[in-house]
């Protein structure tokens, strides 16, 4: 069972033109977690550059289901800018999906009382911001 | 068969400028100054310099190498080796200048840095703003100050070894007690354990006191064949072995998609001492980059001090302190001495295998391990005042 909708608040949104990583926006606004991915090298490239490493070819964009581990988190106590100050402590981590485990996601993690450790289990549910930004957050699984 | 120049190479002189929160004297200035500095010290005027190396990417923001050699007054001149190795650049450039000057393309090679972040922290909207990668998959999530990447790398060393916030404390503290030796250190007023803890958290588990210093100031040091620093006015300190190495993984994943514990020292250590003809265990000294105080104890392990996993309990009672039996980090680091992104821990190197380190001598230094860490590239070197090869 997982938390439903959290509210966090996200002071600073993503642009989502930027080539390389528009389908992982594009999956996001439909509620859908999504890495590059090259079938005929079998590998996951993110952060995805301009064409799979491997090979030169076209990657294309792979739905995965959102569930994963934490590789760890730290609670953000400090104010690096002022805009996040109201939202202080945030928890942010690295959410490491079940089926794609050579990926490391950056996000933000909502949960009640301590900060979760390494290998807690973790769901990627999405939160619309306006028209053109969803944002991923991770809720603990318990 | 390895044709890298061992020995045949020295630092014939050092300078510094004064170290500052906010410096009264420009950024330019301050570079001009310490070069100066270290070409006097070398015995050398400004016209002998012939090259530079530099690591290019931070410090030509605030003075270009052109700039450099005209405010000099150095005349014309020929090589050029501007690196782009960040908090590692101005150990890989011990390397780009011993090449440069066994190869011939130069005979005087002056290495600066320089930086004015005293007085203006960056924000999301420097760096952070302009790598989209950065700018969308990690500002938003409020992951962008630096300290923010290193509490997650403790955090996994805290899962995966252990960690203890007093072993944290452990290399904070070492710091301060080699800074209260060293006159110009920024940081010298005494620090306590409790000190340690009742510093202001930033980002779990690292407080103010595991992070570098921001602060102004510049240094400089100059390189020419070993038979020419000998004629110098001070002992020349021969470049043994260096060696730079660079992950698999470009500089905006490395914090996240590379190896968290671990940088690329575990390849370019082994390969500066194998250059060197040494052991880690003839090292008598290390200047290691200590951004955070994480950061230290994971470079320890690569390098090969101790094994994986074990430096957290390595450090505990003293044991890279003044009274300790592995001196690391003697003028202070980044955190207690200054924040030249690892230029100053090249000088310090140099003036304790000079034996000019005063009150925080090594006793009968002979070999020194300088190690520089920039994300995705890092550097390291060998630095030895035996023309044999220390204890060879």
């Amino acid at each position: 069972v997982s938390s439903a909708a959290t509210t966090e608040i996200f002071p600073v949104l993503p642009r989502t033109d930027y080539p390389p990583l528009e389908g992982f926006w594009e999956a996001a606004d439909r509620g859908v977690l999504a890495f590059p991915y090259c079938a005929s090298c079998n590998n996951w490239e993110w952060y995805p550059g301009w064409q799979c490493a491997g090979c030169g070819g076209e990657l294309d964009w792979k739905s995965v289901e959102p569930f994963g581990e934490l590789h760890a988190a730290t609670s953000i106590v400090h104010a690096f800018h002022p805009d996040f100050r109201p939202i202080l402590p945030m928890s942010v981590g690295l959410f490491v999906p079940n089926e794609a485990p050579s990926i490391r996601m950056v996000v933000r993690i909502a949960h009640d009382g301590d900060l979760p450790l390494p290998g807690a289990p973790l769901k990627i549910v999405f939160e619309r911001q306006n028209e053109d930004v969803t944002m991923p957050v991770a809720v603990v699984v318990s | 068969v390895s044709v890298w120049p061992s020995y045949k190479c020295a630092v014939a002189g050092v300078g510094e400028t004064p170290y500052e929160f906010k410096s009264e004297r420009s950024v330019q200035a301050n570079i001009l100054d310490a070069s100066r500095a270290a070409i006097e010290d070398a015995g050398l005027k400004t016209s002998d310099i012939d090259g530079i190396a530099i690591e290019g990417t931070i410090v030509s923001h605030f003075i270009t190498p052109d700039e450099v050699m005209s405010g000099l007054n150095a005349g014309e001149w020929s090589f050029l080796s501007s690196g782009a190795l960040g908090g590692a650049g101005t150990v890989g450039a011990l390397e780009q200048a011993a090449l440069a000057i066994e190869g011939g393309a130069a005979t005087a090679v002056l290495c600066y840095f320089g930086v004015n972040w005293g007085g203006h922290a960056s924000d999301i909207y420097d760096v952070h703003g302009h790598d989209p990668y950065k700018r969308d998959l990690e500002v938003p999530a409020g992951f962008y100050g630096q300290a923010s990447y290193f509490g997650v790398k403790a955090q996994r060393y805290a899962a995966e070894h252990g960690l203890s916030e007093e072993q944290l404390g452990e290399v904070a503290l070492a710091a301060r007690h080699w800074a209260q030796k060293h006159p110009g250190a920024l940081r010298r007023e005494p620090m306590t354990m409790d000190d340690y803890f009742k510093s202001r958290m930033i980002s779990t588990p690292l407080r103010v006191a595991d992070c570098s210093l921001i602060n102004d100031g510049a240094a400089a040091f100059v390189m020419t064949t070993a038979d020419q620093a000998k004629s110098g006015p001070h002992a020349p300190v021969y470049i043994a072995g260096a060696s730079m190495a660079h992950e698999q993984v470009a500089n905006h994943s490395v914090l996240t998609q590379a190896q968290t514990l671990s940088t690329n020292a575990r390849v370019s250590a082994p390969r500066a001492l194998e250059r060197s003809g040494l052991k880690v265990t003839d090292v008598d000294l290390f200047e290691i980059y200590d951004c955070f105080t994480i950061t230290l104890l994971i470079q320890m392990e690569d390098i090969g001090i101790c094994p994986r996993g074990t430096a957290a309990r390595f450090v505990e009672g003293g044991r890279i302190g003044p009274e300790g039996d592995t001196p690391i980090n003697t003028h202070g680091g980044l955190l207690s001495h200054s924040y030249m992104v690892g230029i100053n821990h090249v000088v310090e190197a140099v003036r304790q295998l000079r034996h000019e380190a005063g009150d925080r001598q090594v006793q009968d230094a002979e070999v020194a391990l300088v190690a520089g860490y920039g994300s995705s590239g890092h550097a390291s070197a060998v630095l030895t005042n035996s023309p044999a090869g220390g204890v060879l």
